[in-house]
């Protein structure tokens, strides 16, 4: 009947996450290191968000590096240079009018 | 008058052109990444090149050219998102964690204990690998995409960009205590969807 009064995996799967970012309370530490050691769903839990992290990540590293990177179609590189020139008159025309 | 505007024309054209071709595709990348939307994406690159084309005299050789120029496009994103988040707190649905309820036991003994479907079960994957594949790619925009704009953001700019919690709570105009509990309610869901889309498959 111990565990009526001990937090579940719900209490404990906000700790974990907590504990990713910042450090734990000595005694939140405590509560999440025996929960841990007897629940292997919440220890799984806790492998699978550093796995995610660590794919996030490599995810960005990959995309600087241009691999895998979703591209621009050509229209909208044609809309892109097509806005940059556009541009350049009416800045022309906003320095000439300031002057 | 013409002159000038002719001279800058010709000193300015080919630049902004050139950038289009060779980091148009990494940038539109990396800000989809962020935004997950075509077409703000796109509009946030043409504002980052066009600050780029006014700011060309700033760009010291020292860094490279497409580092300058996500240097520019990361600050028009981080504005993005600064402008669009002025409320404070989190809004109902932002700071709905109900619908996580099902994961776990609402009765019995077991009682906030993961229900029999929702446990996490073993992920037999290596990160670097399972990256390989276009769909499991797609899984984690698509997952990312579910979570209301503020909280895929939260957890975008921790994970992604590497923000420190202090940061994100300031560019999102949230307290710490919401900034964990963005982070948890994406975990959750993340894991959940990722789980959901790829790992269930596999073991069936």
């Amino acid at each position: 009947m111990v565990w009526k009064f001990l937090p579940g995996c719900k209490d404990i799967t906000a700790l974990v996450s907590r504990s990713m970012e910042k450090d734990l309370s000595v005694r939140e530490r405590w509560v999440m290191k025996t929960h841990l050691y007897t629940c292997i769903a919440c220890r799984r839990y806790l492998t699978q968000l550093e796995f995610m992290s660590e794919v996030f990540a490599k995810q960005e590293k990959k995309l600087e590096k241009g691999e895998h990177a979703p591209r621009l179609s050509s229209e909208a590189s044609e809309r892109l240079k097509n806005a940059l020139k556009s541009s350049k008159p009416l800045i022309l025309f906003m320095l000439v009018y300031c002057y | 008058m013409e002159q000038i505007g002719t001279i800058t024309n010709k000193e300015n054209t080919p630049d902004a052109a050139v950038w289009v071709d060779t980091h148009g595709d990494f940038l539109y990348s990396f800000a989809f990444s962020r935004v997950r939307d075509q077409w703000l994406a796109e509009d946030l690159v043409q504002d980052t090149l066009l600050a780029a084309m006014q700011a060309k005299n700033a760009f010291a050789e020292k860094s490279s050219e497409r580092t300058w120029l996500c240097g520019i496009l990361k600050h028009k994103i981080i504005d993005h998102f600064r402008k669009s988040s002025r409320e404070v707190e989190l809004t109902e649905e932002e700071a709905d964690m109900s619908s996580y309820d099902y994961l776990f036991r609402e009765e019995g003994v077991w009682k906030g204990h993961w229900s029999a479907e929702a446990r996490p079960a073993q992920w037999n994957e290596n990160p670097e690998k399972v990256l390989e594949h276009s769909e499991f790619r797609g899984i984690l925009t698509h997952c990312l995409g579910e979570l209301p704009e503020r909280v895929a953001n939260c957890f975008a700019l921790r994970e992604m960009d590497g923000f420190q919690a202090s940061e994100i709570c300031q560019i999102l105009g949230v307290s710490p205590n919401n900034f964990w509990v963005m982070m948890h309610r994406a975990r959750l869901h993340l894991r959940r969807c990722i789980d959901f889309n790829w790992f269930r498959k596999e073991r069936d």
